[in-house]
């Protein structure tokens, strides 16, 4: 004991000391519980792993000792859950899926750690060769289409975008709502990291307006933003920022969040981002995504899979994700 | 007879000096994994630092990977300007408290105190970042009227938060390592409560806070999720506390997961990431060097 305190009685010294021992370890206790459920909601690269069907079942079904591991792309993560929980009730099998992103997971192919590679992005020719190197035969599956909606929030006064407008905005050449026929207030443009799948194709295709020459990339004032549920979150909150989102969590957020209508050109219809509007090509933002497998090590259960999430079923499950299906 | 007792007491010499050999290989084993990491930062990086040139990274003044650009410049200007914001932050207040809770707090108080400032370092960064973001970031988009809430600002104010447990239980070992002595001669001398603190207990105790302060920086340096959720990560070069910025930790932790593996952006990120572990490891070695002088008081 240093310095000058307040010194107590022993025996009240102890008692006290007991008691907030006590009361500390209640509070840390709620606390941290407090701090899980919170962790929980707000994760964004979580990491599921479900196993199949119950023991007794197992061996009744097609696949029911058969074992396979997805990885990938973070877009993909939710419906490949909805997808395997399905196919592990049909076919038994026990899937485990992570997510960790589109590079993650073609890496995890060619290093032969995964079965199959979920990817937001087609794949690049450095990993082809990679892959190639390694003895990985790798085949790619376009399994459902991504439209991307343009959002802003709902006291924005615009109501439809060009493709050349957007990528102004993007590029930092425009800078002022007023600039594309709304209020006097300033744009903070938030895209996806241009490392994302996401990301990249709306660099591609609309910043750089599809021109493959094009060295054009996002304003360094661009807002950076990693998920969907941060695009939502700040879009919804902030009457200046215009960002993207999938269309699959378009539909989550409904109602907080205001889609634009999207001109190709200034001569073409606006059209409402809808999963018809994909389906008949009419609606210009949309990417497919895919899951690559290998040719080399191509598992039953991992065609049976694939052969799933393509069928009616697996493809309707896609529709219930908020995706529009390959076909 | 003779025999077994010598075959016995041989035995359990063999087994001391088992028990010996595990007990030292424990306490070299971090030793060991932090040359690991090391090995691994310089290996994965090689392919970087070969491939292109230095000076357009070290001097390049644009971090765009999707262009082949890895300028470091703008990602260290993110990460300065958020740790110096959040070390501002956290030094008057870090010390204030230590000083508060060493030296006049009433014990009770103190009691109170120290455990609950123990259990804010156990709060996950992920939670912290949520609450920035729900609580601090509109806050700050509306004291300063800006655009956008996600800022250099908003991040440090977190940091600043996070770092503190460290800074204060530091301080106050600190504090508690002034001899009584000087307590009793500086008083006996007439000097008051406050006198005695501020001019015999803290300049006695700085080397100790100075350390803390260090260790704090540290801490704050390497978080990731708080500034990645926070920060808005606009890599551009700019000299504002109000503006987004993109620091090296949130740099890697977006970027790792979708690159392709093996590639020049890959080993980009190994490459800042072993300079961050530079940086972290000096700022902690410093702080500790000043850690030990409290000990020699």
């Amino acid at each position: 004991m240093t310095g000058a305190g307040n010194f107590m009685i022993k025996t009240d010294k102890s008692t006290k000391r007991a008691f907030l021992f006590a009361f500390l370890s209640v509070v840390s206790i709620i606390s941290l519980l407090f701090a899980v459920v919170l962790a929980g909601c707000s994760s964004a690269t979580a990491q599921t792993s479900s196993k199949g069907g119950s023991q007794a079942e197992a061996g009744s079904k097609q696949f029911s000792n058969e074992i396979l591991t997805v990885g990938g792309s973070t877009t993909l993560l939710e419906v490949s859950n909805m997808w395997a929980e399905v196919f592990m009730e049909k076919y038994g099998g026990e899937l485990t899926l992570n997510g960790g992103g589109s590079g993650e997971g073609i890496k995890s192919l060619i290093d032969k750690t995964t079965d199959l590679a979920n990817s937001s992005r087609s794949i690049k020719e450095e990993e082809k060769k990679n892959a190639s190197d390694n003895g990985v035969d790798v085949k790619e599956y376009a399994v459902l289409w991504d439209g991307i909606a343009i959002v802003v929030s709902n006291n924005v006064t615009v109501e439809e975008i060009t493709f050349v407008q957007l990528s102004k905005i993007y590029k930092g050449e425009i800078t002022n709502w007023k600039d594309v026929g709304g209020q006097d207030a300033l744009i903070a443009a938030a895209a996806r990291d241009s490392s994302s799948g996401t990301g990249e194709y709306f660099l591609q295709e609309v910043v750089r307006l599809g021109s493959k020459d094009s060295q054009d990339d996002y304003s360094d004032k661009c807002l950076l933003l990693q998920t969907n549920a941060d695009m939502a979150n700040q879009v919804s909150e902030n009457d200046n920022i215009i960002g993207y989102i999938g269309l699959g969590y378009l539909k989550l957020a409904e109602g907080s969040l205001k889609p634009l209508k999207v001109k190709a050109d200034s001569s073409s219809n606006p059209v409402n981002p809808s999963v018809d509007a994909v389906k008949d090509k009419s609606y210009p933002i949309s990417r497919e995504l895919y899951v690559y497998a290998d040719m080399n090590d191509f598992s039953i259960i991992a065609k049976g899979f694939i052969d799933f999430i393509l069928s009616a079923d697996g493809q309707n499950i896609g529709i219930e994700a908020g995706f529009v299906p390959i076909k | 007879m003779e025999n077994i007792k010598r075959k016995s007491r041989k035995f359990s010499r063999f087994k001391t000096f088992l028990i010996q050999r595990f007990i030292f290989l424990n306490g070299i084993l971090s030793i060991i994994i932090l040359g690991v990491i090391l090995a691994l930062l310089v290996y994965n990086s090689i392919k970087f630092f070969a491939g292109y040139p230095a000076l357009s990274f070290f001097g390049g003044l644009k971090w765009s990977p999707t262009n082949d650009k890895f300028g470091f410049v703008p990602l260290l200007i993110g990460s300065l300007l958020t740790t110096f914001a959040s070390i501002l932050i956290a030094i008057p207040l870090g010390v204030g408290s230590a000083i508060y809770i060493g030296e006049l707090a009433p014990r009770a108080l103190r009691e109170t105190l120290k455990p609950i400032i123990e259990v804010l370092a156990t709060i996950p960064s992920v939670v912290i970042g949520f609450i920035g973001l729900k609580i601090v970031a509109p806050l700050i988009k509306n004291i300063f009227h800006l655009n956008i809430g996600l800022t250099a600002l908003t991040g440090a104010v977190m940091l600043a938060f996070m770092s503190l447990p460290t800074i204060i239980s530091i301080s106050e070992d600190a504090i508690n390592a002034v001899p009584n002595r000087y307590r009793h001669a500086s008083m006996a001398l007439g000097a008051t409560k406050w006198e005695t603190t501020y001019k015999v207990v803290v300049p006695t105790a700085s080397s100790g806070m100075l350390a803390a302060v260090m260790l704090g920086l540290g801490r704050i340096v390497g978080e990731t999720m708080t500034v990645l959720m926070l920060t808005g990560n606009s890599p551009r070069i700019i000299f504002s506390f109000l503006q987004p910025v993109r620091t090296i930790t949130a740099t890697i932790a977006a970027e790792m997961g979708e690159t392709a593996q093996g590639g020049l952006h890959y080993s980009a990120l190994f490459a800042i990431g072993l300079i961050l572990f530079l940086i972290t490891f000096i700022i902690n070695y410093v702080g500790d060097s000043f850690n030990k002088r409290i000990g020699n008081m």
